[in-house]
């Protein structure tokens, strides 16, 4: 079974003047290295040496076409995470510093998307806007005309892209906005800064850090995700990286080491990336240990622009695919008119009751809550051993190794991590391997999700600083005693966001749920693939609906809870 | 506040859902399924089979083998290409006993690669010909039929055979499978290229493009697509999808084009390495026997015996006029093929 279930042993109190936490961040290190680490590893040494008897491919990149895709790769990623912000980043200040934080039916229906497995946006965009589709027939020819020649372009891909991943970057810069204390604001205003300059000097400093960590996350996501490129790119003839790796593992003739040399490049893309992030964040601003009182803006300006651009984002990403997505799930006839006669709701009671429809749903559920408590304990275990002597920390070269390894997964496309699973644990001389049963599934998911639930918790620790952590040491506590006392408590909120972004995203999941599930374990996403693909197009969109409920469900009950206990703590 | 919304929202799509009128139909095979089959005594264990079929047909084959053998079946379904990837990256320590795939060529290398073993295969002489590998390695225990698959609301007129779309009246209104996704499709133009010849080939898809034929997605998208009337034919359409949704009552039609199409065996192999092997050899007997035939054909594919016949209201074998071609040939020139049809047609 996966060593990450082991937590690692908590870093025992140790006289102040040595370098402390080497032990924990020894361990932490082991256990990334097997499960990040060496699977990448695997495809690595196959880009290099060749597969199967196949020779290494590294030397083919710097074809024009090769180069061709990556520039494409880069152009989309930067696409991506310029859309993503112009979305997302007003809706963060609006929903944390007016009055429409209160409007919490906003953060349910933003999550949407997210829940949604990626390929089904990009099929609903494209079933929205073919010919005779609904764009023609509602808005009429001329804007569906028009809709279907921006949708057919490398922005429209980047749009639909966008409308997925922004959750990603809305979901940090609120968080950061919620944690900023009016104070600061405040200060500034009543010294007579205008609004640009508080915006220049005060806010966006405090923002930078935690904006460049959304941005890293949103260009690797976007230059990782196959959902798109092979649906929409593909059609256009837009080949980015991850399209072709996808196509080299999955289309026959297989090469392998064509894709392992294309991953390298993503590998190397993504290590860059995230170099630049740790030199933009290289000074964590701390908003101070005191929890301030919020920001609010009031007056009525906000108003004009807030309610518009709020329809505008929710329209665009989350009515226009579900409008098409739950027609999809209750026409009768394909071919047939919209109209009451030919849509039903029995594809629903199908995809519930025949088949595996519902035993997907179950395992899906409950093999992603499992994954997310196991990278949410790893988290909260990584935390506390890196953040213990942050003054002298020990091995600080193992500590930016395993820093790197947190994000690592994000910055492979999760078919190559998935290859390198098949590599490394299928491999003849392991005596025991989880592989071919639910826990390389549990495994999979846990490492796929890491990073996302790394970077929730991280961010909700750094919103507080180190100045109640060294008063709890100085008044004798255990780094145990600490952690239980006054980290966890104060994270709460973040932890619980932490575990459902996994959760949400472990149900969603396509690329290890489809390669690594073990014969007759059905999960949901390749289940809603297969039926498509088989041309059972309503059953497939019954269940993303079904899928998409139930995620609601969970996100609306634990939301509701994370709200109490931030009521609870600011009271 | 949530749950009184989430309360009123579930009372309000309950009683939409009691006055909305329409209804799916369902289809039942059951009926369609009438020999028997007697299984080898003392087996026992299960096996793992990666299937690249309908899952219905996977369901009825391996719940009707396990209810006469006991012996369980673990399917790993998906497409060809995505199982032809799992099972190279699994070499090294092979998971699946029984392969069956929708396309000749994967099978083909297997065999030729000595991964797989030969079949003992009972009556060989109702089987297709050409329908088994060298050795009896592998062997096509049912096909289907590549089509032109017509919406008759959407398309001007009947085309009869491939060029026939070269006509200005179906400009921008035929769509091919995307022969990079589509082994079918791809198998379709190196059958044409050896039947016809490469200049004439070309010549037919250099009017097919010039009159505006749309290349992608796989084939249940591309079916969807004509289907849902974005476009009239699907050029090279698989015919059992459409047969099926032509029983849903679909407006479509097959047409089986005059000048020959192809007619692809998915061939069923078992793995050297399996470790059930007579449970195996079991299944393999079980897929070719009669029974297995006939749940095949209930599911609207051609059946590998002759002895079989189809279903009701798909074209039989004999009927279907086949381009002169073997599956040899399509399967060593192939992959040339299609790098210079997407070199000519799909570059951007």
């Amino acid at each position: 079974m996966t060593t990450l279930q082991r937590p690692a042993p908590a870093p025992t109190p140790q006289p102040r003047r040595r370098r402390v936490g080497g032990r924990g961040v020894l361990a932490l290190a082991v256990i990334l290295v097997i499960a990040v680490a060496a699977p990448l590893a695997a495809v690595l040494v196959r880009a290099v040496i060749g597969y199967d008897g196949s020779p290494s491919a590294l030397g083919a990149l710097a074809d024009a076409d090769n180069l061709r895709v990556i520039g494409n790769t880069v152009l989309l990623g930067v696409l991506v995470v310029v859309i993503a912000t112009v979305m997302a980043a007003p809706l963060a200040y609006l929903m944390s510093w007016t009055p429409m934080r209160d409007k919490r039916w906003v953060d349910v229906a933003v999550m949407v998307p997210f829940m949604t497995p990626p390929y089904v946006a990009a099929l609903a965009w494209m079933d929205f806007t073919r010919v005779d589709g609904l764009a023609d027939r509602w808005l009429g020819t001329w804007v569906g005309d028009g809709v279907r020649a921006v949708l057919n372009t490398p922005v429209g891909m980047a749009a639909i892209m966008a409308c997925e991943l922004f959750t990603f970057l809305y979901l940090l810069l609120r968080n950061r906005f919620d944690a900023m204390p009016a104070s600061s604001d405040e200060a500034a205003e009543v010294s007579g800064a205008s609004w640009g300059q508080r915006l220049r000097w005060v806010t966006s400093p405090l923002m930078t850090p935690t904006f460049a960590l959304g941005a890293l996350v949103v260009f690797l996501r976007a230059c990782a995700e196959f959902g798109t490129p092979i649906t929409l790119g593909n059609r256009i003839g837009f080949p980015v990286l991850v399209s072709e790796i996808y196509r080299n593992v999955t289309i026959d003739p297989l090469d392998f080491p064509r894709a392992s040399a294309f991953a390298s490049v993503l590998l190397g893309m993504g290590v860059t990336v995230w170099g630049l992030q740790q030199w933009v964040a290289r000074r964590e601003v701390p908003l101070g240990a005191r929890t301030g009182r919020r920001v609010l803006v009031r007056g009525g300006r906000w108003r004009l622009v807030g309610y518009p651009w709020i329809s505008a984002v929710l329209v665009l990403s989350v009515l226009v695919p579900f409008t098409s997505v739950v027609l999809g799930a209750m026409t009768v006839l394909r071919s047939g008119p919209l109209s009451l006669d030919n849509l039903t709701f029995d594809y629903f009671g199908r995809v519930l009751h025949t088949g595996h429809g519902l035993e997907a749903l179950e395992n899906s559920a409950v093999l992603s809550a499992v994954a997310a408590t196991v990278a949410t304990v790893f988290t909260l275990v990584y935390v506390a051993v890196m953040s213990t002597g942050r003054r002298r920390p020990a091995m600080p070269g193992l500590r930016r190794v395993v820093d790197l390894l947190g994000v690592a997964p994000d910055t492979v496309p999760t078919i190559v991590l998935v290859i390198g699973f098949i590599f490394l644990w299928n491999a003849p001389w392991l005596p025991v391997t989880p592989y071919n049963s639910v826990w390389m599934i549990v495994l999979a998911y846990t490492v796929i999700m890491l990073p996302l639930v790394l970077q929730s918790i991280k961010s909700s620790r750094t919103s507080f600083g180190d100045g109640l952590v060294e008063a709890s040491a100085a008044a004798g506590a255990s780094s145990w005693q600490t952690m239980r006392h006054i980290v966890v408590p104060l994270m709460a909120p973040g932890i619980v966001a932490g575990w459902l972004l996994g959760f949400l995203f472990g149900l969603r999941e396509v690329v290890a749920s489809s390669l690594l599930r073990p014969a007759s374990l059905e999960l949901v996403s390749p289940w809603i693939l297969s039926e498509f693909d088989q041309g059972n197009r309503p059953e497939a969109m019954a269940m993303t609906v079904v899928g998409v409920l139930t995620s609601t469900v969970v996100l609306v009950v634990l939301e509701w809870w994370r709200r109490r206990m931030q009521a609870a703590r600011s009271a | 506040m949530k749950l009184r919304y989430a309360l009123v929202s579930a009372i309000g799509a309950a009683a939409l859902a009691l006055s909305a009128c329409g209804s799916a139909a369902d289809s039942d095979t059951a009926s369609d399924v009438s020999a028997d089959w007697t299984a080898p005594e003392g087996l026992s264990g299960e096996l793992t089979m990666y299937s690249a079929n309908p899952q219905k047909l996977n369901d009825e084959l391996t719940s009707a083998f396990t209810e006469a053998t006991g012996v369980k079946v673990n399917v790993f379904g998906g497409e060809t290409g995505k199982l032809t990837a799992k099972l190279d990256a699994e070499w090294a320590n092979p998971r699946a006993d029984v392969v069956y795939l929708a396309s000749y060529a994967p099978a083909a290398k297997y065999a030729a690669a000595g991964r797989t073993m030969p079949l003992e295969l009972s009556d060989p002489g109702t089987l297709r010909e050409g329908w088994t590998g060298p050795d009896d390695q592998f062997v096509g225990r049912d096909g289907s039929a590549l089509a032109l698959v017509v919406n008759t609301k959407v398309a001007p007129s009947t085309p009869k055979d491939w060029s026939d779309l070269a006509a200005p009246e179906f400009k921008g209104k035929v769509l091919m499978p995307d022969p990079r996704e589509s082994g079918t499709a791809r198998d379709l133009i190196a059958a044409m290229v050896a039947a016809n010849g490469k200049d004439k080939t070309w010549e037919l898809f250099d009017k097919l493009f010039a009159n505006g034929l749309a290349v992608q997605g796989a084939n249940g998208p591309a079916l969807d697509d004509v289907t849902a009337g974005s476009h009239a034919v699907v050029l090279g359409g698989v015919d059992y999808s459409a047969y099926t949704a032509i029983d849903k009552g679909e407006p479509l039609q097959v047409v089986l084009p005059s000048s020959g199409t192809t007619i692809t065996p998915r061939p069923v192999m078992i793995l050297k390495s399996t470790k059930n092997s007579e449970a195996a050899k079991a299944l393999v007997d079980f897929m070719l026997s009669e029974k297995g035939q006939q749940i095949s054909a209930a599911n609207k594919m051609i059946p590998a015996r002759s002895t079989v016949p189809v279903a009701k209201g798909a074209q039989p074998f004999d009927d279907i006029k086949q381009l002169d071609f073997t599956w040899d040939e399509v399967q060593k020139t192939g992959s040339d093929i299609l790098d210079e049809f997407t070199a000519r047609y799909l570059k951007k």
